[in-house]
């Protein structure tokens, strides 16, 4: 266990509170459309409690694994990332409570039931923008031990570069683009509009834009190149996997939304195509982006 | 997760600072009360149907006819769509007349206002307020 020295370290605690505020930022920046959707607080309230307790229990592993890739501040080991995980999960709950509350969504004749469903929903994106506010929010290099950031910025990045990095980091790419389309009513109602053939092209055209990211992050530059991997090896092990993975994200959300209640299987595969668009462009961008 | 091995030489580093414990275990204690909370609520109320309870909050003369101010309330278990509540009463003159309008929801244990527009008094003919109909969400 820490030593008591350490624990009230200053510095360590003034780095830490500084990161937390960012995390507030990136909680308050990622998860703001989402609570301006009506659809959103609707949910919170209406949907299955059993699906929203499964949906925040899952947040949690997911939200230390992602401290591990790209955590708000420095994380070593499985207690520091779960740690993480928690307060990730706290800025995500005091963000999304003192929003909703300046937007009078939560009112004074609301049941604990309506209140808590719908803080509990938008604070489970908050808590992803949040785990995220360093990446997007750039700490690189602004605290006084530059050096240090610097590194800490290299052993994520590198972690990054590792198949599974690349993978779980496109699953959050997915799981983020998903979440802020699929409360909305459209999704169905695209699903109904098109036909078998349109539904085709979709998948064909989420397929070659996913492709296209997977070069441009190639040639950004940050990854190291992998010399000489044929296209078709590189479409395979990449793009058609994280391609699998957001159709499957996008499938879980839609069902933890209750939106494939009642759906027959046509429908139900093609409103997950549908979600699964913005999901598979979310999941290429993800390694670009972060 | 993976127990990272790839641990810094800096012994700073490994120490997990007093507020990070602070905030790791507030968002513990709030995820363990939502859940708790949310998995009492699903298993107490279950799926037991909208049971809806209108009542005249007040009743308001305006320039342009009578307003009455009603409360709708969700006592059961699941929330309703698109719920008509809807109120009338006989006037002077023996005419029926009645009014209503939509709530787009109706959670369990919440409540939602509204108001019906009358061009006679409510008040002398027997009003009654009542919830017509609703959807599953």
């Amino acid at each position: 266990m820490p030593s008591a020295g350490m624990i009230w370290d200053r510095k360590a605690n003034r780095d830490f509170a500084v990161a937390s505020a960012r995390a507030f930022g990136g909680a308050i920046i990622f998860s703001l459309p989402l609570m301006m959707t009506m659809e959103m607080w609707w949910l919170g309230f209406y949907m299955d409690r059993f699906r929203l307790v499964l949906f925040l229990v899952l947040t949690i592993p997911v939200l230390a694994v992602l401290s591990h890739y790209a955590g708000f501040e420095r994380a070593d080991g499985p207690l520091d990332l779960t740690l993480d995980a928690f307060a990730a999960l706290a800025v995500g709950f005091i963000a999304s409570a003192f929003i909703l509350v300046l937007l009078h969504v939560l009112q004074a004749g609301n049941s604990p039931d309506e209140l808590i469903g719908k803080v509990v929903l938008q604070a489970i994106p908050g808590a992803i923008g949040a785990m995220l506010a360093r990446s997007q929010l750039g700490a690189r290099g602004d605290d006084e031990d530059s050096a240090d950031g610097d590194a800490d910025e290299e052993v994520e990045e590198a972690r990054r570069d590792t198949y599974a990095g690349e993978l779980f980091l496109a699953g959050i790419g997915a799981m983020f683009m998903a979440f802020n389309v699929a409360p909305t009513d459209e999704m169905v109602l695209i699903g109904l509009m098109m036909t078998e053939w349109h539904a085709i092209a979709l998948v064909a055209g989420s397929l070659l834009l996913m492709h296209a990211f997977v070069y441009a992050v190639e040639f950004r530059g940050t990854t190291r190149r992998r010399e000489g991997v044929p296209f078709t090896s590189e479409f395979l092990r990449l793009t058609i996997v994280a391609y699998a993975l957001s159709l499957l994200i996008s499938l879980y959300v839609l069902w933890t939304f209750g939106r494939t209640d009642g759906l027959g299987l046509l429908e139900l595969v093609k409103v997950t195509l549908v979600l699964g668009f913005p999901a598979a462009l979310g999941a290429a961008a993800a390694r670009l982006i972060l | 997760m993976n127990g990272s091995t790839n641990r810094s030489n800096d012994a700073g580093r490994a120490e997990i600072p007093a507020l990070e414990w602070l905030l790791g275990s507030v968002g513990a204690l709030m995820v363990a009360g939502a859940i708790g909370f949310l998995a009492w609520t699903g298993a107490v109320n279950g799926d037991s149907p909208p049971d809806i309870k209108v009542e005249v909050v007040r009743v308001v003369e305006q320039r342009n006819g009578w307003l009455v101010q009603v409360s709708a309330f969700n006592e059961g278990g699941s929330a309703a769509s698109e719920v008509t509540v809807g109120g009338e009463f006989t006037a002077p003159d023996g005419t029926v007349e009645s009014a209503e309008f939509l709530l787009d929801y109706l959670p369990s244990r919440s409540d939602r206002q509204g108001g019906l527009l009358f061009s006679h008094d409510p008040r002398a003919g027997g009003l009654k307020v009542r919830a017509l109909g609703y959807a599953e969400p």
